[in-house]
């Protein structure tokens, strides 16, 4: 029943030349998307920023908040900088409630997210 | 134009003023360079420069660290003058001994000098103490980032795909780092062999011997040794290591799984016994048959041979699980085997879950104070993911059709629609997509609809987790009311209900893990939808949560 989460890691490299790697999900996040989040963030570089990209998410639960904001605390550890983009504007306002733009930056789509770092 | 008159004595009583504010400008300027630097060496050397250079003295040196400027007289320095440096609490940090010119005693303007540039010496040396030590800090607590990531990265990072089964591990270390070790090594027949282990002590040297004892594990699990002979040799192995490694010895339980004969083996070294739960039988725990590895030489370890049959469930661990405390209340073992008990999710992330959900809540969200390290199997009941020659196949999708009907759930309204879904995690998404639908249909707006979509989705979540207990014998109704300007919707669980509203989710506290990172279900409902109530189960009626949105049919 649950569409399970897919996770492509990009290396980019940002407008102001930062090297950036991008967790890109699709499917859907929640409690049987441990893997897909922590394992993979646990398997990129340390020592830059990490960009999520939702846009190819479907769905996303309070589970798979719970997972976004256990990935955000290990990024918080190693000082990396956390920036989302892609969500709907549902989920832009959801992240907000629940406090997550506190320690992520949100922004509308890839190319912004980019320009922003 | 007149000279002012100025007398004598006014006179000298300017000059000694004006000597006065030279010296205290001196004694600034000494101050300010004293401060310069957090460098203990410079901060030493530039108090000794002064001395000599601006006081004119042949020489002046510091006890600890030893720094001599100028030219000083042999140790023990008798016919010197001695100055001593002290912290806050008084305890001597080192001595300034000054060279005196030949026949000479320090003025009592030199004497006020030095001891006033000796107290700012004692502040900058302290000072550059703390820096050295916040370097050395900062220094280790990178040491310790690295090794948690290399810790991290030893741990299984992929589940082994195997047909019937689901096989999940959870590890987090109290510390940095820590001593529990998780590990499944696939050999070439298709059978996999875990380990769960815990060396003594936690933090970093404990985290050493659990990095060797993967070295080892691994080695001999691919190696083909049988279980028994495998934890012997570990055993021998780690004794011959010395006293250093037998003071952190390791409690291990490892386990064969053989999937295709649907059976496993399992050694017991001295660790918590682990739990198979099988269908119709009293729960089986795996005592240790011997002690420790590394505590005894020559410990001889007997395996048990137990059958897997479909529906079965074992569950190995670390202490950390069953020492868990609420206030001087230990979770304990007894716990931990119910709380196992009652997860009936066919999905071992799923039952982990579980698992650390109800250990942080009986702690409180107190932190963290032992590592905690658990594995997971769980063998799929027959009909419900595979067939009884292991070939997976899906529940039919009809068994999820929406139940128009079956019973009515609201009796004040005349238009309602009324499911009853399966208590297993995915399946609130038919009842999301079902009161998407209705909301669409009655001319909600498309962000309310999403608002709606979200609380539908948490309330059914937690009717399946907590109501139901993840237990996918029972099922969870859902109804919808429509009125000419709202839409209520019920979801009901074969729980007793909820007993406290959680507090609003705190994501300082949740980033620094002082709050579970889960458990906003209940906020995101209330904040989304017009109404929120959850009933408790009384007098032979379930427990549900009812929520409410309301049509702005001037906004819309």
């Amino acid at each position: 029943m649950e569409a399970g989460t897919k996770t492509t890691v990009d290396e980019i490299v940002a407008d102001s030349g930062k090297p950036v790697s991008v967790l890109r999900f699709s499917g859907d996040i929640s409690s049987s998307s441990r893997d897909a989040v922590l394992g993979a963030y646990g398997r990129v570089a340390k020592d830059r920023s990490v960009f999520l990209d939702f846009s190819r998410v479907d769905y996303i639960n309070s589970s798979g908040i719970a997972l976004v904001i256990q990935m955000m605390m290990e990024a918080n550890k190693a000082a990396q900088e956390i920036c989302a983009f892609g969500l709907t504007p549902h989920f832009q306002k959801v992240f907000t409630m629940v406090g997550i733009t506190k320690y992520a930056k949100l922004y509308p789509d890839e190319p912004s997210a980019k320009a922003a770092l | 134009m007149a000279v002012p008159y100025v007398s004598p004595t006014r006179d000298t009583e300017l000059i000694d003023l004006q000597q006065q504010v030279a010296r205290l400008q001196a004694l600034l300027e000494a101050t300010r360079q004293v401060h310069s630097t957090t460098s203990l060496e410079q901060v030493m050397m530039c108090v000794l420069q002064i001395v000599v250079r601006e006081l004119e003295m042949p020489g002046a040196l510091f006890t600890v660290p030893a720094l001599t400027y100028g030219v000083m007289p042999p140790a023990p320095w008798n016919a010197c003058a001695r100055f001593p440096l002290r912290d806050k609490e008084g305890s001597l940090l080192t001595e300034l001994v000054v060279a005196l010119p030949d026949n000479q005693e320090l003025s009592l303007y030199e004497q006020d000098f030095i001891e006033g540039l000796a107290l700012q010496a004692a502040v900058a040396v302290e000072n550059a103490n703390y820096h050295h030590r916040n370097l050395e800090w900062v220094r280790l607590q990178r040491d310790l980032e690295a090794a948690r990531a290399i810790q991290r990265s030893l741990l299984p990072q992929q589940m082994p795909v195997i047909g019937g089964y689901s096989v999940a591990v959870r590890s987090s270390a109290c510390y940095e780092v820590g001593g529990d070790y998780v590990d499944i090594v696939a050999l070439p027949d298709g059978s996999h062999i875990m380990a769960v282990a815990d060396v003594a002590g936690k933090g970093l040297a404990s985290a050493i011997v659990s990095t060797a004892f993967r070295s080892a594990f691994r080695a001999m699990a691919l190696s083909g040794l049988p279980l028994e002979e495998m934890a012997t040799r570990m055993n021998n192995q780690h004794y011959a290591e010395g006293p250093e490694a037998r003071g952190r010895y390791v409690t291990a339980i490892f386990l064969k799984l053989d999937a295709q004969a649907h059976s496993i083996e399992v050694v017991n070294a001295g660790h918590n016994p682990g739990f198979l739960v099988s269908p119709g039988k009293p729960v089986r725990e795996v005592h240790a048959s011997a002690t420790p590895l590394g505590l005894i030489p020559s410990a001889r370890y007997k395996s048990e041979q137990m059958d897997f049959p479909p529906g079965s469930r074992l569950l190995l661990y670390t202490d950390g699980l069953t020492e868990v405390f609420h206030d001087l209340e230990e979770f304990g073992a007894e716990r931990l085997r119910t709380a196992f008990l009652e997860c009936n999710s066919p999905e071992c992330n799923a039952i982990l879950d579980w698992l650390w959900t109800t250990l942080h809540e009986f702690s409180g969200g107190a932190p963290q104070e032992d590592d905690m390290t658990a594995l997971a199997i769980l063998r799929m009941p027959i009909g419900e993911s595979e067939s009884a020659d292991g070939i997976e196949i899906r529940r039919p999708s009809g068994i999820i059709a929406a139940e128009l009907g079956e019973t009515r759930m609201n009796e004040s309204n005349d238009t309602a629609v009324e499911i009853r879904l399966p208590s297993r995690l995915g399946y609130e998404k038919i009842a999301m997509s079902t009161a998407a639908s209705v909301a669409k249909l009655m001319g909600f707006p498309d962000d309310r609809i999403e608002d709606l979509k979200t609380a539908v989705a948490e309330a059914c979540i937690n009717a399946i987790e907590h109501g139901n207990r993840l237990n996918d014998n029972l099922s969870i109704g859902v109804s919808l009311s429509m009125t000419d300007d709202s839409l209520e919707v019920k979801v009901v669980d074969e729980g007793s209900g909820v007993s406290d509203r959680p507090a609003s989710p705190d994501i300082d506290r949740k980033m620094h893990g002082e709050e579970a990172a889960r458990g906003m279900g209940m906020f995101l409902i209330e904040a989304l939808v017009d109404e929120a109530e959850w009933v408790k189960a009384s007098k032979g009626n379930n427990s549900y949560v009812r929520l409410v949105i309301r049509l702005d049919k001037e906004g819309t």
